[in-house]
């Protein structure tokens, strides 16, 4: 747009005429249109009350008629005084170009592989943070959301999965999915340096309000990634948010208030019902000795208050939520400054007691034009978000104090002041999780010598987390009163210049180049002070604690970043485009050998639809071919100070010493404070850059004047490089040293069609919109010389999938005695490490061929199967319209993946793990009778035996018995709106511009062969755990009002 | 103009802030770490080297106290012990070492070569570090002696336990693959001889007066001497290391000639040398006092829980149950005269159990209402004290068929403890002197290793036959971890197969 401005604004004014005119849509007069002359920034107007006009325009010019939520049009005047104008809604409001931070691209040019859609599609829907509102709406994208809890990151990937979870921290589960780079109005934020230094577990991305986003564009290919060089190898998301435009001042609120339902409960029996059961399973098991000798009392006991009260003590941790959201905003702008300022309020409280997020946030954009050549433009958003998380501490998927999967059958035994700190810590407990967020970008432009363009950016990031936790003496096993304070602080700034040239040569050679130079420097710092025996339970803080019982410590990171980038843009004649970019990139992270690392990309399109050979044929409007090939990196498995070989100074730590109470372990020896190498890694001198290498090649038509459109990719991206740990020998005292040795291939193919079913004046419509994405995960890299890598319950074997299961293999179950493994030169049978197999124990595979089941080291029987990375993802919404009416119907696929029952797994084995009929007694029990379970030799059972008296951890979580089709349909959200005439009389005398009722049902039904829950409540491993947080129902009713 | 002008002063402008962020990035870059130490900071004055020290005891310290594997290695198949925990009794009443869930530390060298490491790079700066950055020559030359006297200690341990292990005398400071290869075991007798020359370097180097100021717990000449005696001393039952007890005696005789710095304690004192590092009887103790911020708190996890609390009652703590380890009331009588001082001095004696009561001084923090809280157990691990010593003279003598002067020292502990004087010579007076080490130093880590040495596997429930001491099983399995990631390495026959 800007191009077109320069250009234009050199050509002179003609002679000036006054030009009235009416604008309406196709329900009447547009009241705040704005209309200006093109190339003349300086004239404008915008349309009253009965949508009329006047401007001053000379004969040859064009008028620009824009509004929010229609279609922009031109309009020659062609020397008329009277122009009669009318708009039509915007389908999708996406701006013509691609605001990528650095260079605009125009979408009709691009060569690159990108998705994008419109704040409008993610408005009002009832969550926190935008990352959970894009599942199913973008080709290529993959968002699970594995946890329903307000105000917490789940997994967004961009074209498969690359991480291997064995960086400088070793496995963690919640840390299992290579995080894209988002970028919200230029500021590009990773995950890891986010998670650093973290107080609250809160999602970053909570603290921008989904409701001021005007467009997300995930550059999903290397070619426009490359822009982001180091940082940009799992994919860019570009988040910008809603700017003002020209026209009289708009006041807008927006307000939903909803209800979350109560989520489904684990199954379990209660009351007389889980005696007998439990009675039955022992009758039906016990040997004649076991039953005399081994009944517990609590079972045969019929008066036991824990069977006669029917206390469903999962009850106690759900409650029915509620959501509210409130949004104001002023917008408006003339020639000389644009702004848009605006405010919001969101609250949600979650169906798990003690859950729930708040967030306060304000915006503000304004763009100032000093003048036709220097322009300012700047942007701020401020918020505070408040999360409760449940029982606290543990991880944020941990907020049952007592886990429903595995619970006791009673809380009875426990007293009073113990259970109420079960169901309602906060009673007791401070626990405050505060997150505050600003962040502030100005950009000023100045046009020179006709073509160029020179603009200096400055961006500031400052963050807060703060967690503040105090527990009384009176709930504490120790009897002992602690409190701890944490807080975090992460500030960044960006400083970025760059020169812009853009060139027409010879009418048909257009070109536009950049050269930009950023810098970017980061610093976290933390401090944490814990105290315990506070004297006082009144006492919330870390105060009046003896000197000894002090722990805390303050720390720091710093990063930084310098940067060079080119990118030119070639077409000829808008037909053959051609782009590259090249961006180098210094980090801190790296040592001086390996600081710089190179990041390259080209690609070209042909817009087939500009030849003459294609012209002829009508119902083809666009036609492009696009390719790219590029280079881009990670640096996210590398922490910021990892190169340095760090010694831990203060430790002198050994089991049994570990502080208690958060209190420090042994810092000292002898009183001697003590300092010794970081024996958990040494740094391998000559760790570089992860590397991703990516081909694509796409195709973007529109077709049938509009009415359908549709883009293809196929792709293949290699990832080189990923630091990983490796082992070092043990008598170096060290345990690993990371390396590049990792590698990860991710190709697929992705399809997103759009169309209009009916032709645009009926007045019924539906457009429906579909996308899949078909990905092929394969790791190609391991360390060690390719060996198998087993972490933390997840497999990864090289030309296997990433994270496949790891656990035994299950033939069926043991019917007769000639299902045993026999060693044949020992005569023993059904051996394993810990006893002998019996009937209707699982039939475990003796993998290794050694006649012994086993998890030791050199008698493994634990190989890897399954594969939890979904084949397909994707989504398809239905959009319907009648008049005023809008109803849209949001379904979203998850496809051709494996998970584990881990929850089936718990439930069965709760009270049966140790073959100890007295745990069965205190466990909770589901309904057994739903499972074909093993009862009696003959049995042809799925499950094992329910024995409590048979031990071996027959009941396991890791092995394939529990592995279950992952795949789901999940009726997402259905919103339904219905927007007032503005024509109606009643709306004119409140001097009401527009207003809208909406509904919104979000997570409506899901459809699956899984037999638990929520196939999408699984973590990256592909583990199912009916333990977390649900996914609930909402319905939100809500309205939107302009004035 | 005007345009001419602005174009000016943007260039200027853009051009400054440029010039500047570049200037200032350079800096920035380069990312000095200054939330930790490391190597290339490190290393620059006597109290770098003193908290490095500090450190590698801190990490014997960890090595010793990770499973209490000095207690399991030391104790559990000595046969004295009992205990109820599943997972223990085959180790204490079959022989078998598998000790499921104290691999960790029992059969995991990992600890004891991070010991070895430090030293290393201890040994490395010091002697590379100008003497003008120390305070003397002597105060150099000290925290030397105390890096060779710990590697010496380190590998001592490990070859006791394992026999032949990898020997590495050398820093890693790098990860570079030519630096970390992999290289296979050194066999136990070449182990044994660098044991003795770094306890002799260590002896030459540390001084007497380090015991009396570093309260025996930081080492001393005294320490390295003692470790010489032991690794002097040592074999194994089917000898590959032809020992010494001549210099072994001549070892002990030296720190019994320093009756000012190490005597025995008198008889009502005994106990004192688990409370405090400092008392005459203590060579070279591992110290844990909660006053410095080191005593070990309670945990509910027997596998992690220090050794107060697995071989104490739940009178040290309000939730813990009985101890794993006990002693049968029947062993006390088995194994103790009745009027022996040390059973009322070691135990606290029940109807049926007796508890050991070595490790029991253990103080309470945080009072509340209900009474003091949080116990912190603080008792000394002890390496080396007098009355080993004295035991290993009398064995060495008996061993060289000196029986009277054996018979004397041997009665010095007894004498001490009320028990009669013991008038047996050759293996009986063998068997005794063994015995005897195990009703004096029970708990501390010496009674199955005293069998190894002796070769005498007597009064245990279990068997040590021919066929097991050829396959070597008088050692510990070493971890399979270990041998698989190093392809050089064999597990002890015995245990081949078996974990």
């Amino acid at each position: 747009m800007f191009v077109a401005a320069i250009w234009l604004s050199l050509t002179n004014a003609h002679a000036q005429t006054k030009i009235s005119g009416k604008v309406s849509d196709k329900s009447g007069p547009l009241p705040g249109v704005s209309v200006i002359v093109k190339g003349k920034p300086s004239v404008g107007a915008s349309t009253n009350l009965e949508g009329h006009f006047t401007i001053a325009a000379a004969a040859g010019d064009i008028l620009i008629i824009r509004m929010l939520g229609y279609e922009t049009r031109e309009v020659a005047t062609q020397g008329k005084s009277t122009i009669n104008i009318t708009l039509k809604e915007a389908d999708r409001e996406l701006g013509e170009v691609i605001i990528t931070g650095y260079k605009d691209i125009d979408r009709t040019k691009n060569t690159s592989a990108t998705g994008s859609i419109s704040g409008e599609e993610i408005e009002n829907l009832p969550a926190a943070s935008v990352d959970v509102l894009l599942q199913g709406r973008l080709a290529g994208v993959n968002v699970q959301n594995f946890s329903g809890q307000p105000g917490v990151s789940t997994s967004l990937l961009v074209r498969g999965n690359t991480k291997i979870s064995a960086g400088p921290d070793g496995f963690n589960a919640d840390n299992v999915y290579s995080a894209p780079l988002y970028v919200i109005d230029g500021i590009p934020i990773s995950d890891d340096e986010v998670r650093n230094f973290d107080a609250t577990g809160t999602n970053f991305l909570a603290s921008l309000n989904p409701n001021i986003v005007e467009t997300i564009d995930v550059l999903k290919d290397a070619s426009a990634a490359a822009l982001y060089g180091a940082r940009a190898a799992n994919g860019v998301i570009l988040i910008k948010t809603k700017r003002g435009k020209t026209g009289a001042p708009r006041f807008n609120f927006n307000t939903y208030h909803g209800i979350i339902a109560k989520p489904q409960k684990v199954s379990t029996l209660i009351g007389a019902a889980e005696r007998r059961q439990k009675l039955d399973l022992i009758y039906n098991y016990g040997n004649d000795l076991q039953l005399k000798n081994n009944v517990p009392v609590l079972l045969t006991d019929s008066l036991n208050p824990a069977f006669n009260n029917n206390n469903d003590y999962q009850e106690i941790f759900y409650q029915p939520g509620s959501v509210h959201n409130y949004d104001f905003s002023a917008a408006g702008g003339t020639d000389a400054i644009n702004y848009r300022i605006g405010a919001g309020l969101y609250d949600e409280k979650g169906v798990i007691i003690n859950t729930g997020y708040k967030r306060y946030s304000f915006n503000s954009n304004v763009g100032i034009h000093f003048s036709d050549k220097l322009e300012l433009i700047t942007s701020l958003r401020a918020s505070t978000g408040k999360r409760l998380v449940g029982k606290g501490g543990g991880g944020y998927r941990n907020v049952f104090k007592v886990s429903p999967i595995e619970m006791p059958s009673s809380l009875l035994k426990l007293s009073e002041d113990d259970r109420n700190s079960i169901t309602n810590p906060y009673l007791y407990e401070r626990n405050d999780n505060i997150n505050a967020d600003v962040s502030a970008v100005g950009e000023l432009r100045y046009t020179f010598l006709k073509d160029f363009r020179i603009s200096t950016r400055g961006a500031l990031n400052y963050s807060t987390s703060k967690n503040d936790y105090s527990t009384p003496s009176n709930i504490n096993e120790s009897g002992i009163a602690y409190s701890s304070s944490e807080y975090s602080q992460y500030r960044k700034y960006i400083f970025s210049n760059n020169l812009l040239w853009v060139k027409t040569l010879g009418k048909r050679h257009n070109l536009n180049a950049n050269i930009i130079q950023e810098f970017e420097n980061r610093k976290n710092e933390s401090i944490r002070l814990t105290g315990s025996a506070i004297p006082n339970d009144n006492i919330k803080v870390v105060k009046g604690v003896s000197s000894g019982n002090y722990g805390g410590f303050s720390d720091l990171s710093t990063y930084s970043k310098l940067s060079f980038i080119g990118a030119v843009h070639y077409d000829y004649d808008g037909k053959y485009l051609f782009d590259a970019v090249w961006r180098g990139d210094a980090s801190s992270r790296f040592g001086k050998n390996n600081k710089w690392g190179y990041f390259p990309s080209f690609s070209g399109g042909w817009r087939l639809s500009e030849e003459e050979f294609i012209r002829p044929l009508t119902w083809i409007e666009e036609l492009k071919l696009r390719g790219s090939w590029g280079r881009t990196g990670d640096e996210s498995s590398i922490g910021d100070a990892t190169r340095y070989n760090a010694y831990l100074a203060g430790s002198a730590p050994y089991p049994g010493a570990t502080g208690n109470n958060g209190l420090p372990n042994a810092s000292s020896y002898g009183g001697v404070a003590a300092i010794t190498p970081n024996y958990n890694g040494i740094t391998n001198d000559n760790v570089t850059w992860q590397r991703s290498e990516e081909w694509n090649i796409g195709l973007d038509a529109i077709l049938f004047k509009g009415r359908l459109s549709a883009n293809i990719d196929y792709y293949v991206r290699n990832t080189t490089g990923q630091l990983l740990r490796i082992l070092l020998p043990d008598f170096t005292g060290y345990r690993s040293s990371l390396t590049n040795a990792a590698g990860v291939r991710n190709s697929g193919i992705e399809f997103n069609f759009s169309g209009r079913v009916f032709s645009p004046d009926r007045a019924f419509q539906w457009n429906p919109s579909f996308n899949i994405s078909f990905n092929k995960n394969m790791v190609t890299e391991l360390p060690n010389g390719n060996r198998d890598l087993y972490i933390g319950g997840a497999a990864y074997i090289v030309g296997r999938p990433l994270n496949m299961f790891y656990g035994f293999v299950v033939d069926g179950i043991i019917n007769s005695t000639a299902d045993l493994i026999v060693n044949p030169y020992t005569g023993a049978s059904g051996a394993t490490k810990w006893g002998t197999l019996g009937l209707g124990f699982p039939k475990w595979r003796d993998v290794n061929g050694d006649y012994l089941i086993s998890d030791n080291g050199n008698a493994e029987d634990r190989t890897f199967f399954g594969d939890p990375n979904p084949l397909a993802t994707g989504g398809f919404s239905n959009l319907f319209t009648y008049k005023n009416f809008s109803l849209n119907v949001l379904t979203t696929f998850t496809l051709g993946r494996d998970i584990m029952n881990q929850t089936l797994a718990k439930r069965l084995q709760n009270g049966l793990f140790y073959g100890n009929p007295e745990d069965l007694a205190e466990a909770s029990i589901t309904d057994v009778s739903q499972y074909n379970y093993w009862r009696a030799p003959g049995d042809n059972a799925t499950f094992p035996a329910l024995n409590p008296y048979m031990g071996l951890y027959a009941w396991r979580v890791g092995q394939s018995l529990f592995m279950e089709p992952g795949w789901y349909v999940r009726i997402k959200s259905v919103t339904m709106g219905y927007r007032f005439d503005t024509q109606n009389n009643w709306l004119k005398k409140v001097r009401l511009n527009s207003l809208r009722l909406f509904s919104t049902i979000e997570n409506v039904a899901i459809f699956q062969k899984f037999s638990g829950i929520d196939a999408e409540r699984v973590d990256g491993r592909g583990f199912d755990y009916g333990d977390g947080y649900p996914l609930p129902t909402k319905v939100t009713l809500g309205v939107q009002v302009e004035f | 103009m005007k345009t001419y002008i602005k174009t000016k002063i943007m260039v200027l402008l853009v051009g400054t802030a440029f010039l500047t962020s570049l200037s200032s990035c350079k800096k920035e870059l380069a990312n000095e770490l200054t939330n930790d130490t490391y190597e290339d900071a490190f290393w620059k004055t006597e109290s770098d080297v003193n908290a490095a020290v500090a450190g590698a005891y801190g990490l014997l310290r960890n090595s010793l106290n990770t499973n209490s594997c000095f207690f399991i290695w030391g104790d559990t198949p000595a046969g004295t012990f009992a205990s109820s925990a599943g997972s223990l009794t085959t180790a204490v009443l079959g022989g078998d070492f598998k000790v499921p869930y104290r691999d960790e530390g029992a059969h995991n060298w990992t600890n004891w070569y991070k010991v070895v490491d430090l030293s290393n790079l201890i040994i490395e700066n010091v002697q590379r570090m100008p003497d003008n950055l120390f305070n003397s020559k002597q105060s150099k030359n000290y925290l030397l002696g105390e890096a060779y006297f710990l590697r010496g200690l380190a590998y001592f341990y490990m070859t006791r336990t394992w026999g032949d292990v990898p020997l590495q005398l050398k820093a890693t400071t790098s990860a570079n693959v030519s630096e970390v290869k992999y290289i296979p075991a050194t066999n136990t007798m070449d182990i044994i001889k660098q044991v003795i020359a770094d306890g002799k370097k260590a002896s030459s180097l540390l001084s007497w007066e380090g015991a009396g100021n570093y309260q025996k717990r930081r080492a001393s000449k005294g320490a390295a001497l003692a470790l010489l005696a032991h690794a002097t001393a040592w074999k194994t039952p089917v000898g590959v290391w032809q020992n010494d007890n001549e210099q072994a005696v001549k070892y002990v005789d030296s720190i019994l000639n320093r009756p000012d710095l190490f005597n025995l304690q008198p008889t009502d004192n005994i106990r004192k040398v688990f409370k405090n590092p400092g008392e005459p009887e203590n060579i070279f103790v591992i110290s844990a006092k909660d006053s410095e911020n080191e005593g070990a708190a309670w945990t509910r996890n027997i596998w992690t829980a220090n050794i107060a609390y697995v071989t104490l009652g739940s009178d040290v703590s309000s939730g813990s149950s009985n101890p794993h380890y006990f002693v049968d009331r029947l062993k006390i009588d088995e194994l103790y005269e009745p009027d022996d001082t040390r059973i009322d001095d070691f135990y606290f004696v029940g109807k049926d159990v007796a508890l050991l009561s070595k490790y029991s001084d253990v103080i309470f923090k945080g009072a509340t209402a209900a009474g003091p809280t949080e116990p912190r157990a603080e008792s000394n691990l002890i390496i080396f004290r007098l009355a080993d010593m004295i035991l290993l003279k009398a064995e060495c003598l008996n061993a060289m068929n000196r029986d009277i002067e054996a018979k004397t020292e041997l009665n010095k502990i007894r004498m001490r403890a009320g028990a009669s004087q013991i008038t047996k010579v050759g293996l009986p007076l063998a068997h005794e002197i063994l015995i005897e080490r195990r009703r004096e130093l029970i708990g501390e880590g010496h009674n199955y290793f005293d069998m190894v040495r002796t070769g005498l596997f007597i009064q245990i429930p279990w068997t040590m036959d021919n066929s097991r001491k050829a396959q070597k099983g008088y050692y510990w399995p070493v971890d399979n971890d270990i041998l698989n990631a190093n392809r050089f390495l064999n597990q002890i026959p015995y245990w081949n197969g078996k974990l």
